[in-house]
C-alpha cells in the first residue's frame, strides 16, 4: 500500500511543480534542462524505490504511475475542467500583428519566439503578417496567418 | 463556449488569469517547502535535532525522522559509580526500529516482556550512540530507560 501512497503524493507533486513552471518550459528544453531532468528522474526514483529494488515493486510501481495517467486522461476527457486545470489552456499571445504584452509576461515569450515560430511554422517575416499567435497548452506557439 | 474556434482559446484566458495567481502562490509555497527542509523541518536541521537532560545523562536525538533513513540517539553519561549502566527501550518502539549498529558494543542485551535491555559497562564510556533505521512513517514514541529513568519522547517519521 506504502508503494501507492508514494507514487500518489510524487505524481501530484510533479504535476503541480511542472504546472507551475508554466507552459514554456516544457517545451524550451535545453541540453542543461535535459540533464536536469535526468537527475529528476534518479531522485524521483531514489524516492520511490527506497530500499526495495525487487523486480515485483519496480512492477507495482509502473503500474501505479501508468494507473494515474490513464485515470487524469480519462477525467481530462469526461470533464473540461479538470482537463484545465491538470494541462492547462491556451493562451492567444498575439492578434492582429499586435503583441500582448501583459500575456507574454506572465508566460516568459518574447517576441522573438514567435517570430521564430512564425519562420518555422508558416515562413512569415513580420508580426504584420500574422493574425493570431496562441501558446498552446504543451508550451508549443501555434501562428495563424492573415 | 460552444464555438470550437480562436475565439473559444480567447475565453478561456479568464481561466488563465486565475491560473496565474494560483501560480504564484504555488512558488509561496514551495519556497516556504524549501526553507522548511533547509533548517530541518522534515528531518536533518537544527530545528530536528535536540537534547534533553536527565539525572547524569544527556539524551540527543532528532523530532523529526525519514522513512527508511538513518538516524541516530546519543547518550552522552556523567561520571557514575555504578559497575553497569543499562539503557532500555519499550518493545513498541523496537518494533517499529532497526538498530543497525551501537557505538561501543554492549556487554550484555537482554529482552524482558516489555523492554529490550542494553547493559554497558559504566565506567569506560561517556557516550553510547544508536544508529537505528525508522521502519514505517508516522509518529513514533521513542521509550527510552537510561539507569531507571524513563522517558518518552515523541518523534515524527515522514514517508
Amino acid at each position: 500500500m506504502e508503494y501507492i501512497v508514494k507514487a500518489l503524493i510524487l505524481y501530484i507533486f510533479i504535476l503541480i511543480l511542472f504546472r507551475a513552471s508554466g507552459k514554456r518550459s516544457l517545451s524550451q528544453i535545453t541540453t542543461f534542462d535535459f540533464v536536469l531532468l535526468l537527475i529528476v528522474g534518479e531522485t524521483v526514483q531514489q524516492g520511490l524505490l527506497g530500499s526495495d529494488y525487487s523486480l515485483i515493486n519496480a512492477i507495482l510501481l509502473i503500474t501505479t504511475l501508468v494507473g494515474f495517467e490513464v485515470l487524469i486522461s480519462f477525467f481530462s476527457k469526461k470533464w473540461n475542467l479538470f482537463d484545465h486545470l491538470t494541462n492547462g489552456v491556451p493562451v492567444i499571445i498575439l492578434k492582429n500583428g499586435e503583441p500582448l504584452w501583459d500575456r507574454m509576461e506572465h508566460e516568459r515569450i518574447g517576441i522573438e519566439d514567435i517570430l521564430e515560430s512564425a519562420r518555422q511554422s508558416q515562413g512569415l517575416k513580420s508580426l504584420e503578417q500574422i493574425e493570431y499567435a496562441v501558446l498552446e497548452k504543451d508550451g508549443r506557439i501555434s501562428v495563424i496567418p492573415k | 463556449m460552444n464555438s470550437k474556434n480562436i475565439s473559444h482559446v480567447d475565453e478561456l484566458y479568464e481561466f488563465e488569469q486565475k491560473e496565474i495567481k494560483v501560480r504564484k502562490f504555488i512558488w509561496i509555497l514551495l519556497v516556504l517547502l524549501w526553507v522548511s527542509g533547509s533548517v530541518g523541518l522534515f528531518g536533518k536541521g537544527w530545528l530536528s535535532g535536540t537534547k534533553i537532560e536527565g539525572n547524569g545523562y544527556e539524551l540527543e536525538y532528532e523530532r523529526f525522522l525519514r522513512d527508511e533513513t538513518s538516524t541516530s540517539i546519543i547518550i552522552f553519561l556523567e561520571e557514575s559509580s555504578a559497575d553497569t549502566i543499562e539503557i532500555s527501550f519499550g518493545k513498541k518502539y523496537v518494533k517499529k526500529i532497526r538498530f543497525q549498529e551501537i557505538t561501543p558494543k554492549p556487554a550484555n542485551i537482554e529482552a524482558s516482556e516489555n523492554r529490550v535491555i542494553y547493559s554497558f559497562p559504566a565506567s569506560e564510556n561517556t557516550m553510547i550512540i544508536y544508529h537505528l533505521i525508522p521502519l514505517n512513517a508516522g509518529f513514533l514514541e521513542l521509550d527510552i530507560s537510561i539507569g531507571g529513568d524513563q522517558r518518552y519522547v515523541k518523534q515524527f517519521v515522514y514517508l
